[in-house]
């Protein structure tokens, strides 16, 4: 086996892309536990104050993954509204959430469908329009009453069944929809956090609507999140095609052995590969489980060194931010914002073979995105080390 | 609201806690005319961080039996008046088999003995001594091997729910009740009192004066910094103030509450506690920022040490949260702080050069009704005002009959669980949530799943008791205090704080930001890893929501740049 992957989360699954676009046949194991950050991600990605665009380099870079989880690279400065009322700047987002950056000038119509998915769009209308940005594109948004377009059952439904009513083709809030934007002047229409249960589906519904539409930036645990794993669950579809072992485990053991390591998993199964990528989150992911023992921190899965390079790089921004421990976190030390400090890592290797990428690593907030790049980043890494041995 | 400037009142009442509300109801309720003024929020400091119970004090059985008597008198007045938020708490004091365990059971049924004399005053059951098998088979969770225990009977309440019922009687009956208004300078002289005072709106501050015949100082642990605005010497209201930290669980895991020894042989308990089970009380001199105290992990530690020994399923539940007050301990110099008296004083503060001002100092929950009525016969004597106390029998507002679970469950269209926790809170006055429901369907909607609350409770607390912030809110709703600590519900408690009170859809946003920065505060020295990281999750969500910063405000401000 050449490459053991371990993580199931926007890093992992960025590397899988990368790996599995080689051209090169690899042997390889992907294996994951749970639900981490990425799955519940609300689908926006980054933040203003990293200048608002993403190097052409690393636009480069992504774009074929981009592509696979249906998110958009494309537009700079991207503009999302979320359901806290604030009209926010993303360098990328998940492809359902619709941006309000290209929208000069428009009216944007704020569905009130009525359902139980969804805030007072008579409150969020105030707040977008109290938008100094929304101010300065001349946008203005108007409330659209579409409760009448559910029925009852319809309005309490799950976010997830909701959203597959939505995408049926003769499901009246298409038609109705496109009518009231008509009416009322609209050019474009920001839904609930209740629709698209996949990469698509929503604009294939924006599509019939033959309008620029789509869902409010969610709360924690939307569909959004559900999108990407559908993505990944194609991408892994793929790699079992291909070859891959693909499994759901948690990686109990790592232990370097000649020509490489030896992983023990949960369910007792062993493997042996050449080179380990290691993607099992921050604090916040849950992937690396700190434990205090004899006052060092030491991940959840046993790793044995043998003497062999330096400890997981990861553990040490841990212990810089004093996040986690058995006993829990002191705000005292750490601070709120240590909570959030699970950083990423760019393809960084800890011992010969040893990768790591997205959030275990460094101090940074969780990014998403950059998760991905340093996922991106990760696979080449992996690619060179291999070289011409890979398995054919 | 803002006080009338131009007429002179009575009584002008400091502090929004249980005296202070207490002593203002009392005073109105005798006709006199009263203005109160609460720096925070009602129920901000002790009152709406005790251990939640009307207690007869047995532990003060042996040091200050009139404390004991009056709690207990007074737990039978309150039961009487606000027969909605009491609810009894069975006790289970069990004793481990071991050297001197028969003797120690001996002496336990010997003191409840004494203590049965006062249980019929607050309609408490006597104790009963058991056999080990008889406390296991009542409560299967204690672990060890039991020589037996005994039983009796206390009665919990929601601290911060009684504290708006009087202040709502209070107002009902003609008092001005200013929340969050800060008195400023206290002026005390023959002629009369005259406060100044800023009254916070939003984000707006108008200050004021007023003049009152009497003025109270009933600030808690905060009366000595109340009366150096008077400029008063410096130990003319001087208080031991004793810090004490609940942890709360995410469920009850017990019916009965269980009372056990500490590592120093403090004894420490865990009760039943409306939905919840709370671990209490910790009691440590505290020379801290009062409008700051938040439990660290060395006080929940020592608590769950004490508990999880003793019942050890209590590891299966979650903590999710604590709660932490100070106590306006009397004054004493030279004892530990379990030997502190827990009577009560009031000071005349005549003789330090302010007449016409008080200070209620000490005092606990239980007997908090007792003390207003001293309070207010001192003060009505000194007005030579000759209305009597009504207090004992005149029932809070919501005392009166109520409408059962199943018809407001089935009027409102709420879940029985959503209707029977708004019963609990407001009584009788659960027919105003009703009415706002009936009128507004869409008010019905549930925006705090955990505990659950509707959205016209929310706009109900923020009408009409004085809640003007998120936090306002949670206290007097519990919003936000379940499993999730607000996640899921302060962002929209956020918008709907700001429509109710004119302010713009971004300080909602950052109302529900601070609401979740100081909640995270109280949580995380019980959370787990587990529970940090998930957290973590939700907080980033909720940074992206509201555009703040981690610990800060404004939008993503000292983000990350890239670094290639």
């Amino acid at each position: 086996m050449d490459v053991l992957v371990v993580g199931g989360g926007f890093a992992a699954t960025a590397v899988m892309q990368r790996l599995l676009s080689a051209e090169s046949t690899l042997r390889g194991a992907w294996i994951w536990a749970g639900a981490g950050a990425s799955e519940l991600s609300s689908g926006a990605f980054e933040a203003p104050t990293l200048d608002g665009s993403l190097p052409a380099a690393s636009r480069s870079q992504l774009a074929a993954f981009a592509k696979v989880v249906g998110w958009s690279l494309t537009p700079k400065n991207a503009r999302v509204a979320t359901l806290g009322g604030l009209l926010r700047e993303v360098s990328a987002r998940d492809t359902a959430v619709l941006d309000l950056a290209p929208l000069n000038a428009a009216k944007v119509g704020v569905v009130n469908l009525g359902s139980r998915w969804e805030c007072s769009a008579e409150w969020l209308v105030a707040s977008y329009n109290e938008s100094a940005w929304a101010k300065s594109q001349s946008l203005e948004f108007v409330v659209l009453q579409g409760e009448q377009w559910l029925s009852a059952e319809e309005r309490g439904l799950p976010a997830l069944l909701l959203a597959l009513r939505l995408q049926q083709p003769d499901h009246p809030v298409t038609a109705s929809l496109n009518a009231a934007c008509a009416e009322a002047g609209c050019s474009a229409a920001l839904l609930p956090p209740c629709v698209g249960d996949s990469p698509g589906a929503w604009q294939a519904f924006a599509e019939r609507v033959r309008l620029p539409v789509g869902q409010t930036l969610s709360e924690v645990g939307g569909l959004a999140g559900l999108r990407f794993e559908r993505a990944r669950d194609e991408l892994s579809a793929t790699a079992k095609g291909l070859g891959w072992d693909v499994y759901s485990v948690r990686l109990e053991r790592l232990t370097p052995q000649a020509g490489g390591f030896e992983a023990r998993f949960s369910d007792g199964r062993t493997l042996a590969c050449r080179a380990v990528v290691l993607c099992t989150g921050g604090i916040a992911g849950g992937g690396i489980v700190m434990n205090e023992e004899g006052g060092q921190l030491a991940p959840s899965f046993e790793y044995a060194s043998a003497g062999v390079g330096q400890p997981l790089l990861a553990w040490q921004s841990v212990q810089r931010f004093q996040v986690a421990s058995e006993s829990g976190f002191d705000v005292s030390v750490g601070g709120v914002r240590g909570l959030e400090a699970v950083g990423f890592g760019e393809g960084i290797a800890a011992q010969p073979g040893v990768f790591i990428a997205g959030d275990c690593i460094a101090d940074q907030p969780r990014l998403g995105l950059v998760a991905a790049l340093s996922g991106v980043r990760a696979a080449e890494r992996v690619l060179a080390f291999l070289g011409g041995g890979v398995t054919r | 609201m803002g006080s009338d400037e131009n007429a002179e009142y009575d009584v002008a009442v400091i502090g929004g806690g249980v005296n202070g509300t207490g002593v203002a109801r009392d005073c109105a309720l005798r006709g006199l005319k009263v203005v109160l003024f609460e720096r925070n929020d009602l129920a901000f400091g002790a009152s709406g961080n005790s251990s939640g119970m009307i207690h007869g004090g047995p532990r003060y059985l042996t040091m200050d039996p009139d404390v004991t008597y009056t709690s207990c008198l007074d737990s039978g007045h309150i039961q009487k008046i606000a027969p909605h938020l009491l609810f009894r708490v069975p006790f289970i004091l069990p004793v481990n088999k071991g050297r001197g365990s028969r003797n120690e059971l001996d002496l336990l049924d010997a003191f409840f003995d004494v203590y049965d004399k006062y249980q019929p005053l607050k309609g408490g059951k006597p104790h009963v001594r058991l056999r080990g098998d008889e406390v296991r088979s009542l409560e299967p969770g204690l672990a060890g091997d039991l020589e037996g225990g005994v039983t009796f009977d206390e009665y919990g309440v929601d601290g911060v729910r009684l504290c708006v019922a009087n202040a709502l009687d209070a107002a009902g009956h003609g008092a001005q009740v200013l929340v969050p208004a800060s008195v400023t300078s206290i002026q005390a002289n023959q002629k009369g009192c005259t406060l100044g005072y800023q009254l916070r709106q939003g984000s707006s501050v108008t200050g004021g004066r007023v003049s009152a015949k009497r003025v109270v100082n009933a600030t808690g642990a905060w009366a000595p910094l109340t009366a150096s605005f008077a400029q008063l010497p410096k130990d003319a209201a001087r208080v031991r103030p004793g810090k004490g930290i609940h942890i709360y669980l995410d469920r009850r895991i017990s019916n009965y509450a269980v009372m056990v020894k500490a590592i120093d042989g403090r004894r420490v308990f865990m009760e039943p506690w409306q939905n919840t089970t709370v671990i209490g009380t910790t009691d440590d001199d505290y020379y801290g920022d009062l409008d700051n105290v938040f439990a660290t992990r060395d006080e929940a530690q020592y608590l769950m040490q004490a508990l999880s020994g003793v019942f050890p399923t209590l590891k299966q539940a979650r903590p999710v949260g604590t709660w932490s007050g100070v106590r306006p301990t009397l004054f004493e110099w030279g004892k530990t702080e379990d030997e502190l008296s827990r009577e009560h004083t009031i000071v005349d503060h005549a003789p330090h050069g302010a007449p016409g001002l008080y200070s209620m100092l000490g005092g606990k929950l239980a007997s908090y009704r007792l003390f207003a009525e001293e309070m207010s016969d001192t003060l009505c004597q000194s007005l030579g005002h000759s209305a009597r106390c009504r207090t004992s029998s005149s029932v809070l507002p919501g005392g009166e009959p109520a409408l059962s679970v199943q018809e407001l469950a089935s009027r409102a269209g709420l879940e029985p669980l959503a209707a029977s926790r708004i019963l609990y809170r407001h009584g009788a006055r659960a027919e105003r949530i009703l009415e706002r429901i009936e009128r507004t369907p869409a008010d019905a909607e549930v925006v705090c799943i955990c505990e659950p609350v509707t959205l016209a409770e929310v706009r109900e607390v923020i009408e009409s008791e004085w809640a003007t912030d998120v936090d306002a809110v949670s206290r007097r709703t519990r919003l936000g205090l379940g499993p999730c600590g607000g996640m899921r519900c302060a962002q929209r408690c956020g918008q709907v704080v700001a429509q109710e009170t004119g302010r713009s859809p971004a300080e909602g946003r950052e109302l529900a930001a601070e609401f979740l920065r100081r909640g995270l505060k109280h949580r995380l020295p019980v959370l787990g890893p587990k529970q940090v990281r998930q957290e973590a999750i939700a907080l980033g969500h909720h940074r992206a929501q509201l555009g703040l910063a981690p610990g800060g405000n404004g939008d993503f401000e000292g983000g990350s740049k890239w670094t290639s």
